[in-house]
């Protein structure tokens, strides 16, 4: 067994290694979905102004970071220009501006001018109303929430993450301070 | 002039060709595709937050490129060199009959993507076509195969626990991997409700517990990352990359040489006897002949049978080793896509690490004897785990804080059964060469005309029922069911083009995977299954690859081939 978890902690380190110094083929796409392209911005100044709105409204600031602090926006940003195609895009669009309009005929106000309160309590009633039964807006909620998530400090201070879990432990203690795991393949 | 030639460096070839190497042959190892370096070219390192485009694959190059390959679930942006791009690589369906196949073009093939779930076939598999009378007789049973099965599971390193099954023999295992509470108490139910059921621990090609063989290979013990399909740098899963190609590499009697696609087997037409084969480098397309005495082919199930089809010369107009007409036919995949997930009550309890694997369900339909009104039977790949975050976040309405506050928390245990079911074979599914299209190569692009059957079918229904009477069993309350089956070939377990058999008449290889019509031409792929059984086949493979290397070999000495 010794030799086995040394065998380990040699390979660790060559993972970490090969993180550092190898150039990988998709690096320049991971920079690409990351920062998108300079020049033209991905979406314009009123339709960043409503994500941000909507993205803060959905995962807030609390005693961990929320969506704004973890570049929530600037990641929708990004695929929508890198990943989605244009009907997708659209999609995603029109179901923002679908909440905007709403909140103009429901509040009053476009979502982005309503004070946060008002729009955590009108964003509540639209999501109950919307969620599972308007699959542009499911798709549009599950993307920003995914974003949030998949974030280094969604994953590792909202949740738990462990790149290299090094073990499965099958039955752990389920307590009311428990986080779930973060990453893909939790199930 | 080599000894042997390995054509594909997958799966099988990657076996086969570490058998001849350890026997002492030559061995020239072709691969079509590009060279992938282990642990150097694999993105296992990178974290969640720095996946390009969040994992997902624009969807514009997935409607373009990939439009057969985004069906399989392990199509991301970690994994996307792996995956052949369907526009470079087209082939023909009938309208209205889609088949999905799935493929890899690189060194390792899909061994570097695959499930790693491995399981023995059994007597009941190797008989089945005896019994009911559906495709023809296997011409080796359960004991012919032992040994090799044995010698495979020892040397991959496969996760499991011995259950005394008739039908899904024991082997030779590492430490299995434990059950969640949920799983445990899901297996309680259903044995308690259908004592003819079984809920085991699922077999996979991991190393639980690295022996000295392994660790010599460089290889390491599992870290339960579940990140596999990406390559994995500690080698903790078999692949040709990780574990075969390695041991063959070190007897100092292996040429690899990849970006070499092999157009046909070369025959000399007075002996009748194979002498090499013809590539077309895959760069330069221009076309090179290698020799050798002995030829194993390993380039997949269609890979296979169209190597074999585009062989065709003026003593063998069908293609080679074809004079039975089976070359192409029986193609087979398994009943796949019945699913149902459900929630259930458990235990105050989590997990921890992520587990590669998951629950596993034997078949349990006509295994003494035939006694339903379909043929054959199924089997079930499933787990519980408590609901993930993604799961948590979407199951019912929230936003802000309380949003925030539901996804922090595990979610409740959720049950999932996937069926995995015996489709029979039919020479009507089949594999011919296009008439005109060729390829960017100028290799003949094939035709893959397969459709289920009355029984397939069968199965994706009674599957679909038993599934959620076992998770009503658990307690569960079944919250997603499909009984929609998919299109063959995205089970990819896709087999049966060069089927093994006693008589020359209707079969193309004999029982060493030797073929009847070329004695110096092996077929160890999928290509050689006489019948699918339920069960993941790579393992059958990996055992029929290291049976046929032994028989070779020994021909070879004994100067009969
Ligand atoms: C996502 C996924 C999950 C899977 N899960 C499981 C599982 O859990 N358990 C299981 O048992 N199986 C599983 N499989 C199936 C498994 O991968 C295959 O059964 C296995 O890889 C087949 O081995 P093979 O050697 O026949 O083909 P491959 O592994 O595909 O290798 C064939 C090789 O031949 C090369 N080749 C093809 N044509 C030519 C040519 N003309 N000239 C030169 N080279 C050529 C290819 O490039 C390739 O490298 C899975 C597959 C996938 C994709
Ligand atoms: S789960 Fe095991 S085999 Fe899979 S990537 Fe992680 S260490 Fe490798």
């Amino acid at each position: 067994m010794k030799m086995i978890e040394m065998d380990r902690r040699r390979m660790l380190e060559s993972v970490a290694a090969l993180i550092g110094a190898a150039a990988l083929p998709l690096d320049a796409m991971a920079a690409a979905a990351k920062a998108p392209a300079k020049g033209k911005p991905a979406l314009d100044a009123p339709t960043m102004a409503l994500v941000s709105a909507v993205a803060d409204t959905l995962v807030p600031r609390t005693d961990t970071p929320g969506a704004l602090q973890v570049g929530v926006p600037a990641r929708f940003a990004g695929l929508l220009q890198n990943w989605a195609n244009a009907e997708h895009k659209a999609q995603f669009l029109a179901a923002l501006a679908a909440i905007d309009t709403a909140a103009k005929t429901e509040a009053g106000k476009p979502f982005t001018l309503l004070p946060a309160s008002q729009r955590e309590a009108f964003l509540r009633t639209y999501d109950k109303a919307h969620l599972k039964v308007d699959a542009a807006y499911t798709k549009l909620k599950d993307l920003l929430v995914m974003l949030y998530y998949f974030s280094e400090p969604g994953a590792t201070v909202e949740l738990r993450y462990e790149h290299v879990p090094g073990a499965w432990e099958a039955s752990i203690p389920l307590t009311p301070q428990t986080r779930a795991w973060a990453g893909a393949n939790v199930g | 002039m080599f000894d042997a030639i390995v054509i594909g460096s997958g799966m099988s070839g990657g076996i086969a060709a570490k058998e001849l190497c350890e026997r002492g042959l030559k061995t020239l190892v072709l691969e079509r595709g590009r060279k992938i370096e282990h642990g150097a070219d694999y993105n296992d390192w990178m974290q969640p937050w720095e996946l390009p485009t969040a994992g997902q694959v624009p969807e514009d190059v997935l409607e373009k490129d990939y439009p057969i390959q985004r069906q399989c679930y392990a199509v991301n942006t970690a994994t996307q060199q792996y995956w052949v791009k369907d526009s470079q690589h087209p082939y023909e369906t009938p309208e209205g009959k889609p088949f999905s196949w799935i493929r890899g073009y690189h060194l390792g093939g899909r061994s570097i993507m695959w499930g790693r779930q491995t399981y023995r076939l059994s007597e009941m598999d190797l008989s089945s076509n005896a019994r009911d009378g559906h495709g023809i007789d296997w011409p080796i049973r359960y004991n012919d195969l032992a040994p090799w099965y044995d010698k495979v599971e020892t040397f991959i390193g496969v996760s499991g626990a011995n259950e005394g099954l008739p039908q899904l023999p024991d082997g030779k295992f590492l430490p299995v991997m434990p059950m969640t509470d949920g799983e445990k108490l899901f297996k309680a139910a259903v044995e308690k409700n259908f004592p003819d059921r079984k809920v085991i621990q699922g077999r996979c090609a991991h190393l639980t517990e690295p022996q000295p063989h392994h660790i010599e290979l460089g290889r390491n013990p599992c870290q339960y990352r579940s990140l596999c399909e990406r390559g994995c740098s500690f080698g903790a899963y078999h692949s040709s990359l990780s574990s075969s190609l390695p041991a063959a590499q070190r007897t100092g009697n292996m040429t690899l040489v990849t970006d070499a696609i092999v157009h046909s087997i070369v025959t000399d037409p007075k002996t009748g006897k194979a002498t090499g084969v013809r590539i077309i480098d895959r760069l330069t397309k221009q076309a090179r002949t290698y020799e050798a005495k002995v030829i194993f082919l390993c380039a997949s199930t269609i890979g296979s049978a169209q190597v074999l089809l585009n062989s065709r010369n003026d003593a063998n107009p069908r293609g080679l080793a074809n004079s039975s007409d089976q070359v192409g036919r029986n193609l087979m995949d398994h009943v796949y896509g019945p699913t149902v997930m459900g929630v259930m009550d458990g235990p105050d309890t989590y997990h921890r690490g992520r587990r590669p694997n998951g629950l596993y369900i034997p078949r349990y339909r006509n295994v003494e004897s035939q006694n339903e009104s379909y043929l054959r039977g199924y089997g079930f790949q499933g787990g519980v785990m408590r609901q993930g975050w993604r799961g948590v976040a979407g199951s019912e309405p929230g936003v802000g804080k309380e949003l925030k506050e539901r996804t922090r928390h595990p979610g409740p245990w959720v049950a999932r059964l996937s069926g995995f079911g015996e489709m029979l074979p039919n020479p009507e599914n089949r594999v011919t060469l296009h008439a005109s299209k060729v390829d960017e190569w100028g290799i003949p692009q094939l035709h893959i005309h397969c459709e289920h059957g009355e029984n397939d079918k069968a199965l994706g229904r009674v599957m679909l029922e038993d599934a959620k009477a076992m998770l009503k069993a658990a307690g569960a309350t079944i919250t997603y069911e499909t009984g929609r089956l998919h299109p063959p070939g995205l089970g990819i377990h896709e087999m049966g083009t060069a089927r093994m058999g006693a008589d020359p008449k209707t079969s193309v290889l004999n029982k060493y995977n030797q073929a009847h019509d070329v004695p110096n031409l092996f077929i160890t792929d999928g290509a050689a299954m006489v019948s699918s059984g339920c069960q993941n086949p790579s393992l059958t493979y990996m055992a029929m690859s290291a049976r046929a290397a032994y028989h070779a070999s020994e021909f070879l000495k004994a100067g009969t081939i």
